[in-house]
Parts: structure tokens; C-alpha cells; sequence
């Protein structure tokens, strides 16, 4: 037997078009519930994740001992920090960005994140692959060399390393040497 | 412990399971609202409406990673509607709302395991004994049922129009007023002796052609598609909600058929009047009490539902493609922002 119940509707179109109009209000006001909601968690605790405007407003909030900024910039990439993220809440991390000069293209993405953090998350841009890895020493410590391409098919490379309380990353579009030289210059 | 739930949420697995569930809310009410809106009256298209909230949060997150893959990035989070991960890790008296949250998926797993998975397995399994898989666990042979009553039964059976799937009708030697059916591959419908004493012909094949539509039914892929979704997303309390209200919309869909095959729905509101709980029976004792006296409110409820509705004429007054069209896309956009 078939099920016919389904059949054709043939509804009015200004009937169909008011509910249209009013379904699109309701979704309006549930987006900008959402959107303002959203801010709550931050309201009630100031430790998630959010932008900083600047370097200073994250050493106030931070503490200026807990942030490392390399001293060693390569010709080409631009201070201050184009973008800052940080949060202290679920764990402490901080991501910054730096453009290359006269570029709209990525340059310099510096991550620092508590040792039982998922750093991933912070990371602008990312190794898709990698064509070579290797170990350097720096004052001591054990860092971790790779080059490939990142997103866009732009040669890039990263170094890693950790210290008894963080864990940090330089993504970069430079040189291998200069981002060794970034790193250098950010252990201390 | 800390690390381990941190990188489960923030792992492919945890944000599809998270954004899944509410992603599901969101559905749920973007549903609600469309067919209030519209003034979505039959069955069919309601049901068709709520399985947008089964089967979009279930299929839309590996499509909105591939469409972005920087979808779970935090720099996506920045500038979304929500941010789970923010919610999550925000307390209420202390407690991280994460923790509320693993105890409600808890809990809803609970109720599926002991109210939808362990009966099913038990059906399946008196079926494949041989057993009546139907409403009571008494059964007498068939040859022992008396004439009167097989009498009644060829006489229902003989005026309902055939059907292209056949099925078989098992009677039970029982009290109570009950019926059922099982599909699969030999689909039955199992009536009790009680109910046949009590109902006339017509009654009977009102019946029967409910179940009957419960039959045909049974085969339609998205159907069964809906099944195998809800034990997928088994963790989900909307989803547990949603598939209820979608049982609900089947019953009345298998009402429509019933009138569509008997012409009768003066026969199918009586029947259904007869089957309603007896208000004044008692429930018992403590917690069995309480939750057997909420499960015949809420059975009550539902046969109120339908009843009010038997026979009555439904058309949609709103153009459904549009309605459907238009649900889904907000449901897909809005959710694209909730990460």
C-alpha cells in the first residue's frame, strides 16, 4: 500500500514567506544570543582565551618574567606582534604573530604554552609537510629542527623546545638560520 | 586527568562528540520553531523536519572540517558564536561544567542501554528462539486458541485491502488489552485473546491496520537509517528526546494509514480509546511506583495526542520543499559558528 501522505503541498507562497522572514529573525536572534552569551564565561573569569591589543597589556596580565620575546628579529619581519592570543585558562598559552614587512603573507608565529597544554591549537600556521628534521643544542637545551611547507605550499620550518615550566615554538617563513638565531635569542 | 580531558575535547573526537550534542540543540530548536512558524500539521513532514536533528549534527562536522580544517583553530573560536571550550572549562560552584556535562552524556547512555538497546536485544533474541517476541511472555499454541476468536480475526483480516508485504498474526493467550507488531523479515502482529474479546470487527482491523502500517513502513531506508544514527550518537540527551518525538510522529503517520485502509476513523478512536491506562489502576510502591505512574501519564498523554487528531483533515498550508530548504540551511549555517 503506498504511503501517500506525503504528496505535493500546495501551500500559499505569501503564507510560506512570512514564515520565511520570521524564520530568519528567530535565527537572527538566536545567533546574536550566542554571540553576546558567549562572552559570559570570559565575564565571570578573565583567563580564557582572548586577544591582546598589545605586548604591555600581556606582561601586565601575565607578568613580564612568564613571557619570552625573542630579542633577535630577521630583516623582513615586522614589530610589534600583528596578533596576540592568550589565555590562562584551561592552561597558560601565548601565540603571537609577526608580518613580514610589505607583505600580507605569514612570517613569524611564536607559540608558548604550560608543559601539559595542546599547543596545536595556537598555531597559525602549520608544517602540512615535513621534508627534514634534526636536533640542535642551544645553551644546553634540546631543540628540535623541522623544514617543509606550510599552508599555501610556502617553504617554512619549525623549532620546539621546552624548559621545566613551557613549552615553545617558532613557526617562520624565514631562513632556517635566522629562525635558529630567533630561538637563540629567546633561551635563555 | 586535567591533560587527558583537555586533549580528549580538543582531539577530532572530542569536538565531533561535543559539537554534536549541541549542535543537536540547536537543530532541535531551529525544528520547534519551523513547524510552529509554519504550522507544519501532518505526520510526515514533522517527523521528516526532526530527523534534520539526527541526522545534520551527526554528518555536518566532518564536512565543516574539510570545508576549513582551521574550523577547531582558536583563531576560528575568536570570532564564533560559541566557544565550547570556554563553556566547558567555566565552573558552577566550583565544578568544571564539563564534569555536568560527562554526567549527563552519563546518564543518557544509561537510558538507552536499559530502555532501547537491552529490549531490543531481548526481542531479537525471543525471536530467534522462537519465542513471542510480543507484549507477553505467556503463549499458548495456536491450536489451542478457541474458534470464536480466529473466527473474529479471518473476519478483520478479510476486509482490510491486501498489502504488497505480507505478515503474519500471532495471537496471545492474555489479560491484557495489548498488540504489537515486528518487522524484519517476517514481519507479525501479535494480538492478545483480551483484546480480540473486546473489540468488534471493526475495531479489530483498525487495529491491525495500524500495525500494518508500522509494517510498511518498517523498509523505508531512512527509517532505518534513523536506527542506526541514534545508537551511533548514543551519549546524545537531544537526540534521546528528539527520537522519541519522532516514535511519536510514526504513530500517527501509522494512524493516517490506518484510516487510509479501513475508511474508518470513528473505528480506530475507539480502539485507541479502549487501549488508554486505566487512570485508577495502581502503580505500586516507591521509585517502580513513580516511574511506572510517569510512563502511563506520558503513554496517556501521546494517545490524547492522537486521538484529538484521528480523522481530521490536514493540509500544509506553507510550501514544505521550502520549509525543509530553509530549515536546513539555517540549521547547517548557524551550527557552521558553533565550534
Amino acid at each position: 500500500m503506498k504511503d501517500n501522505s506525503n504528496s505535493l503541498q500546495k501551500g500559499g507562497p505569501l503564507f510560506t514567506l512570512k514564515g520565511t522572514v520570521f524564520m530568519l529573525i528567530i535565527s537572527a536572534l538566536i545567533a546574536t544570543t550566542l554571540y553576546f552569551a558567549n562572552h559570559l564565561p570570559s565575564l565571570m573569569d578573565s583567563g580564557f582565551v582572548r586577544q591582546y591589543s598589545d605586548i604591555e597589556e600581556l606582561k601586565r596580565v601575565f607578568g613580564a618574567g612568564t613571557i619570552t620575546i625573542p630579542s633577535y628579529f630577521p630583516e623582513g619581519i615586522k614589530w610589534p606582534p600583528s596578533f596576540i592570543i592568550a589565555q590562562k585558562r584551561p592552561f597558560m598559552a601565548i601565540a603571537m604573530e609577526f608580518q613580514p614587512t610589505g607583505s600580507a603573507t605569514k612570517g613569524l608565529n611564536i607559540v608558548q604554552t604550560d608543559l601539559k597544554g595542546n599547543p596545536t591549537a595556537f598555531k597559525r600556521f602549520h608544517l602540512n609537510s615535513v621534508k627534514g628534521e634534526a636536533e640542535h643544542l642551544i645553551k644546553g637545551k634540546r631543540l628540535v629542527f623541522k623544514v617543509g611547507t606550510c599552508q599555501g605550499g610556502i617553504a617554512c620550518n619549525s623549532l620546539s623546545w621546552h624548559d621545566q615550566r613551557f613549552y615553545y615554538e617558532i613557526i617562520s617563513t624565514a631562513s632556517p638560520l635566522e629562525t635558529i638565531k630567533i630561538a637563540e635569542s629567546m633561551i635563555r | 586527568m586535567f591533560f587527558d580531558i583537555n586533549t580528549l575535547l580538543t582531539s577530532y573526537f572530542g569536538m565531533y562528540a561535543l559539537q554534536a550534542v549541541v549542535h543537536s540543540l540547536v537543530a532541535s530548536l531551529i525544528v520547534d520553531t519551523a513547524i510552529v512558524v509554519w504550522r507544519v500539521s501532518k505526520p510526515v513532514n514533522k517527523q521528516g523536519l526532526r530527523l534534520m536533528t539526527l541526522f545534520f549534527p551527526v554528518s555536518m562536522f566532518p564536512i565543516y572540517q574539510l570545508i576549513n580544517p582551521d574550523r577547531g583553530s582558536l583563531y576560528f573560536r575568536l570570532g564564533s558564536l560559541t566557544d565550547l571550550n570556554k563553556w566547558l572549562y567555566s565552573e558552577v560552584f566550583g565544578v568544571p561544567l564539563y564534569v555536568i556535562a560527562l554526567i549527563i552524556c552519563g546518564l543518557t547512555t544509561l537510558v538507552f542501554l536499559l530502555q532501547e538497546l537491552l529490549p531490543m536485544i531481548l526481542q531479537l533474541v525471543y525471536q530467534g528462539r522462537g519465542q513471542q517476541g510480543g507484549p507477553s511472555q505467556e503463549g499458548q499454541a495456536q491450536e489451542e486458541i478457541n474458534g470464536a476468536i480466529m473466527e473474529k480475526i479471518t473476519g478483520a483480516l478479510k476486509e482490510l485491502p491486501p498489502v504488497k508485504q505480507g505478515y503474519g498474526i500471532e495471537v496471545i493467550d492474555s489479560d491484557e488489552l495489548e498488540l504489537s507488531s515486528s518487522t524484519g523479515l517476517k514481519p507479525k502482529i501479535f494480538i492478545t485473546t483480551a483484546l480480540i474479546e473486546a473489540f468488534d470487527k471493526e475495531h479489530l482491523q483498525a487495529a491491525i491496520a495500524h500495525e500494518v502500517g508500522h509494517i510498511l513502513r518498517s523498509r523505508r531506508p531512512i527509517l532505518m537509517l534513523a536506527y542506526i544514527v541514534r545508537t551511533l550518537v548514543f551519549f546524545n540527551p537531544i537526540a534521546l528526546i528528539e527520537f522519541r518525538k519522532i516514535a511519536q510522529e510514526e504513530e500517527k503517520i501509522c494512524d493516517d494509514i490506518a484510516v487510509e485502509l479501513t475508511n474508518n476513523p470513528e473505528a480506530l478512536y475507539e480502539a485507541l480509546t479502549m487501549m488508554r491506562p486505566d487512570p485508577h489502576s495502581e502503580a505500586g510502591d516507591g521509585v517502580k511506583g513513580i516511574a511506572s505512574s510517569l510512563e502511563h501519564y506520558s503513554h496517556d498523554i501521546m494517545l490524547k495526542n492522537r486521538l484529538m487528531r484521528i480523522g481530521e483533515p490536514t493540509e500544509e498550508r506553507a510550501n514544505i520543499p521550502i520549509v525543509y530548504a530553509m530549515t536546513g540551511i539555517l540549521i547547517v549555517s548557524l551550527n557552521y559558528f558553533i565550534v
